[in-house]
C-alpha cells in the first residue's frame, strides 16, 4: 500500500501559458486554428512530399450521436480534446482511447459545436445554450459553467472559444432567424464577463443610421473563432449577415458592422477599426471565413496585412493596422453579381442581381465562394490554399414581415437540379491575387472540409467524396488518399506524440488519425499481477 | 419469470416522461411521506433502502426507471407479476412514487436532510475527501472528481459510495505500479487500458498514455483504495451532512 500514498500528494503540473499558445502549432496544436494568425501551417517535418504515400491510418473515434461533426481538435501533450454539441472527449492522441468525457445534460438547444480553447489547467468550450464551460483538463471536472448568452433572445452558440492573456473570448450564433450579435470576453479564471461588443449599434448610435427597420434583430453574429495578434492585443473577428437575409428592402444601407472584419480592443473589446466587405448584403454572404495575419514585402518593407477569402467571391489584402483596403482579386470565375471593387473597398454591384419573388439566379451561390473551412498561408512558398466553390444558386426574396425567431430569413436560396456546382482548391499569390495552382474535386457539393499545411510542402486537405487526401502545397499534386466513410466538414490538424507525428480530420461521425506506416509487432502481454 | 416481468416492463418504457411530470415529483414532503409508506409496505422485498431484496433494487437505474410518471403509479397500484397490486388512496400512490422516482432522480434534483455547510467541513477538512477528490478544480486525483457528483449520482448512490466505498467501483481509478523495459518504474491510476495501450494519471494529474510493449511488468489493484470505513469514523451526521453537500456538487 506505500504506493498509493503517493496518489494522495497534490503537486502542479505543467499548465498550458499564454506563450505556449503564441508558440503553437508545434508537437502541439492549442486553437481551433492552430495557432492564433490562422496560418493554417505546421512546423513538423517527418510528414513530407516524399513520404506521404506511406500514411495509413492509426485510429478511429466514433463520436457518440454525431450527425455532422464541425469541430477541429486540439491537442496538448498526448491528450486531445474534441467537442460535439454540449459534449467534449478527452482522447489518448496517441491510441484514441477515451481517457474522461463530459457531457452538459443541462443546455437547453442542441446545435454543431465547433471546439475548444485552452489556457491553464482548464479546457473550455461552449454549450449550444451559450454557457461557457470550464473544466479541469485532467479530470473533466466542472470548474464552472456562466451563461454570456440567452438563447430567448435568438442566440445560440457554435464557435470554439479563444484563449488569451486571462481572457477566454466567445462569439454568438443565430443571424438567420434575427438577432442582436455581439462577441464578448469573459475573465478566464472565473468566468465573469470583461466586455462585450454588439455588432450591431443601438438605434440613436454611429452606425445605426445604416439600417432600417429590424437593426433590433439586425444580426451580424460572430459564429466563426476569430485570429489575434498578440503583439498588439488585437483581435480579428468576421461578423455574419444582416437580417432578414434575403430581403433588404426594409433595411436599405450598409448595415453596418455586418459582413464585415472587425479589429477590436483585446483588453476592452473597443473597435480599432472595421472593413465592410458586402454592403447592405441581400445573398447571406457572411464574412465567416479565416482573416489570415501575415507579412508581406510591400515597396521594399515589410508590412503587416491581412488575406480574407470572402463569400462573396473576392480575395481581399487588407492593411492590418488601420483596416486600408489595398487589393482584391476573383477567388471564383463563376462571380456576377458585382463588377469589381472600388479603390476604396466597396464591390460595384451588377444591377439586377438581388433576390427576387420569382427567384434570380447569382454567382457565387448561398454557401459562398468558400465559408468557415480552415486555409492555410506559408510564406516561405509564398502560396494561401483555400478551398473554393464554383456554384451558382436560384435566390428568392419575400418582403413579408419578418418575424424574429420564427426561422423567417426573407426568402431563400438553392441551386437548379441540373445546375451543381464544384470544388476546387486553389492557391494564390495573396499579394497579386495571381492564381498558381488548382485542384479540381468531384462530388455531390455537400461537404466543406479545410486545409491544413505543414512546411515541408505537404497540404492535408478533405474533398468532397470524403476522402482525406495529401496534396504538394507547391503543385497541387495529388500524393495520397483515404476514403473516411462519411462526408467532412471540418479540418484537419497535426501533431505528434513521443516524437511521433499524426494527422487528424473528422468526418460526419468520427475522428480519425494517421501516421507514417509502421510494422505493426506482436505485442506480449506483460506479466499482470491483479489484486 | 423475470424475463416476463421484463418484457412486460419494457413494453411501458415512454420517452415523454419529462413532459407528464406528476407535481409530488420532487417535492421533499411527500418524498418524506411515501418513504414512510415505502418502509410500511415495500422494504420487506425491495430492501429497506430500496437496494433490493426478494424484489429488484430501485435505486439502479433499471428496466424500470425510464417509465412516465403515471405508469410508474399504475405498476405500483395495479401491481405487476408477483408484485401485489398496492391499492393505496391516489395522494398515498402518488407520494410512494415521488419517492421511489427519488432514487434514481439526479440527487441534485432531490431535497435532502443534513446540513450543506457543515458537510462542506467535513469534505475539505475532517473526513480528509479532498486529498484524493475534487471539487471545483481543487482537491487530489486519486479518486473520482466530484464537481458534477450531484447530476451523476443519486441520494442512495452517494451515500452507498461513503459507507460502502467498493460495492460500485468507478472506471479509471484501478491503482497500477508498472516497471518499463526501460527500467523506470510508475505509479498511477488506470484510466483506461487495452493490451496495446495504458492511459495513466499520475499523482499530480499528469496523463500518461503508455504502449504496452514498453511495459515489463505491471501490478494492479482492483479493490478501491477508498477507506472501507468511513461508516465508523464519521458520525452518522457527518455522512448526512456530507451527503447534502455533494448533493449540490453541479447545482449551477
Amino acid at each position: 500500500m506505500r504506493y498509493l500514498l503517493l496518489l494522495t500528494a497534490v503537486t502542479v503540473s505543467a499548465q498550458v501559458s499564454f506563450n505556449d499558445i503564441r508558440q503553437s502549432p508545434n508537437q502541439n496544436w492549442l486553437t481551433y486554428a492552430g495557432d492564433y494568425q490562422g496560418r493554417g501551417l505546421s512546423p513538423l517535418k517527418q510528414i513530407t512530399p516524399e513520404n506521404a504515400q506511406n500514411l495509413t491510418p492509426k485510429w478511429t473515434f466514433n463520436v457518440p450521436k454525431a450527425k455532422g461533426l464541425r469541430a477541429r481538435p486540439i491537442v496538448v501533450d498526448g491528450v486531445m480534446y474534441y467537442t460535439n454539441t454540449n459534449s467534449i472527449y478527452a482522447l489518448d492522441a496517441r491510441s484514441g482511447r477515451v481517457i474522461w468525457q463530459y457531457f452538459d445534460a443541462q443546455s437547453k438547444k442542441e446545435s454543431v459545436n465547433r471546439g475548444a480553447a485552452i489556457l491553464g489547467n482548464l479546457v473550455y468550450f461552449v454549450t449550444a445554450d451559450c454557457h461557457l464551460v470550464a473544466l479541469d483538463r485532467r479530470t473533466g471536472g466542472l470548474s464552472w459553467r456562466k451563461q454570456y448568452g440567452n438563447i430567448k433572445d435568438g442566440v445560440f452558440c457554435t464557435a470554439a472559444p479563444v484563449a488569451i492573456e486571462g481572457k477566454i473570448i466567445v462569439g454568438t450564433a443565430g443571424g438567420d432567424e434575427g438577432m442582436r450579435g455581439y462577441l464578448a470576453a469573459l475573465d478566464a479564471t472565473t468566468g465573469d464577463e470583461i466586455w462585450r461588443t454588439y455588432t450591431v449599434p443601438k438605434r440613436g448610435e454611429p452606425g445605426s443610421e445604416t439600417w432600417g427597420n429590424y437593426i433590433e434583430y439586425g444580426g451580424a453574429s460572430t459564429w466563426l473563432s476569430g485570429t489575434y495578434d498578440p503583439d498588439t492585443d488585437t483581435l480579428y473577428w468576421t461578423t455574419g449577415n444582416p437580417w432578414p437575409d434575403f430581403y433588404g428592402g426594409d433595411r436599405k444601407g450598409d448595415n453596418l458592422y455586418s459582413c464585415s472584419l472587425l479589429a477590436l480592443d483585446g483588453k476592452t473589446g473597443k473597435m480599432k477599426w472595421y472593413f465592410q466587405f458586402t454592403p447592405g448584403d441581400w445573398h447571406d454572404w457572411d464574412a465567416q471565413s479565416w482573416p489570415v495575419l501575415a507579412e508581406v514585402q510591400s515597396e521594399g518593407k515589410p508590412r503587416k496585412v491581412i488575406f480574407h477569402a470572402n463569400r462573396n467571391g473576392f480575395l481581399y489584402l487588407l492593411d492590418r493596422e488601420t483596416g486600408k483596403y489595398l487589393r482584391s482579386s476573383k477567388l471564383i470565375e463563376q462571380l456576377d453579381w458585382a463588377s469589381g471593387i472600388t479603390p476604396q473597398g466597396r464591390p460595384i454591384p451588377v444591377p439586377g442581381k438581388d433576390p427576387t419573388p420569382e427567384g434570380n439566379r447569382v454567382c457565387p451561390g448561398v454557401r459562398g465562394a468558400t465559408n468557415w473551412m480552415s486555409q492555410s498561408w506559408n510564406p516561405a512558398t509564398g502560396l494561401l490554399s483555400v478551398v473554393v466553390l464554383e456554384q451558382c444558386d436560384v435566390y428568392t426574396s419575400s418582403s413579408k414581415t419578418p418575424e424574429p425567431g420564427k426561422n423567417f430569413a426573407g426568402g431563400g436560396a438553392g441551386h437548379k437540379p441540373n445546375d451543381l456546382g464544384q470544388f476546387f482548391i486553389r492557391a494564390f499569390d495573396p499579394v497579386t491575387g495571381e492564381r498558381k495552382w488548382q485542384y479540381p474535386m468531384t462530388g455531390k457539393v455537400e461537404m466543406w472540409a479545410g486545409l491544413t499545411g505543414t512546411v515541408t510542402g505537404v497540404l492535408f486537405a478533405g474533398d468532397d467524396d470524403g476522402h482525406l487526401i495529401v496534396m504538394d502545397a507547391r503543385t497541387g499534386k495529388h500524393l495520397w488518399h483515404y476514403q473516411t466513410g462519411d462526408k467532412i466538414y471540418s479540418s484537419p490538424i497535426t501533431y505528434t506524440v513521443d516524437g511521433k507525428q499524426y494527422v487528424t480530420i473528422a468526418n460526419a461521425t468520427s475522428v480519425i488519425t494517421f501516421g507514417l506506416f509502421e510494422p505493426i509487432r506482436s505485442v506480449p502481454v506483460p506479466p499482470l499481477k491483479i489484486r | 419469470m423475470g424475463l416476463a416481468l421484463s418484457a412486460r416492463l419494457f413494453a411501458q418504457h415512454e420517452k415523454e416522461d419529462e413532459a407528464a411530470k406528476h407535481p409530488f415529483m420532487g417535492d421533499a414532503a411527500r418524498i418524506e411521506a411515501g418513504r414512510k409508506t415505502y418502509l410500511g409496505g415495500c422494504a420487506g422485498c425491495h430492501g429497506p433502502e430500496g437496494g433490493g431484496g426478494r424484489g429488484p433494487s430501485l435505486i439502479e437505474r433499471g428496466v424500470w426507471h425510464p417509465m412516465t410518471d403515471a405508469n410508474l403509479y399504475t405498476t405500483i397500484q395495479k401491481g405487476v407479476g408477483i408484485m401485489p397490486a398496492a391499492n393505496l388512496p391516489e395522494d398515498k400512490g402518488w407520494e410512494l412514487a415521488a419517492f421511489v422516482r427519488s432514487l434514481t432522480s439526479p440527487a441534485v434534483d432531490v431535497k435532502a436532510p443534513g446540513d450543506a455547510s457543515a458537510g462542506e467541513q467535513v469534505f475539505w477538512g475532517t473526513a480528509g475527501c479532498s486529498s484524493c477528490h475534487r471539487i471545483g478544480g481543487k482537491g487530489g486525483f486519486a479518486g473520482p472528481d466530484l464537481s458534477r457528483i450531484g447530476r451523476t449520482s443519486t441520494l442512495p448512490k452517494l451515500r452507498r459510495s461513503i459507507v460502502n466505498p467498493d460495492y460500485e467501483r468507478t472506471p479509471g481509478f484501478e491503482a497500477a505500479k508498472m516497471t518499463l523495459r526501460d527500467g523506470s518504474k510508475l505509479a498511477g491510476l488506470v484510466k483506461d487500458r487495452t493490451n496495446y495501450t495504458v492511459q495513466v494519471q499520475l499523482k499530480d494529474g499528469t496523463l500518461r498514455s503508455i504502449p504496452v510493449e514498453k511495459i515489463e511488468s505491471m501490478e494492479i489493484v482492483k479493490p478501491t483504495t477508498m477507506p472501507l470505513d468511513y461508516k465508523a469514523r464519521l458520525s452518522a451526521a457527518d455522512i448526512t451532512n456530507l451527503v447534502s453537500y455533494l448533493r449540490l456538487q453541479g447545482e449551477k
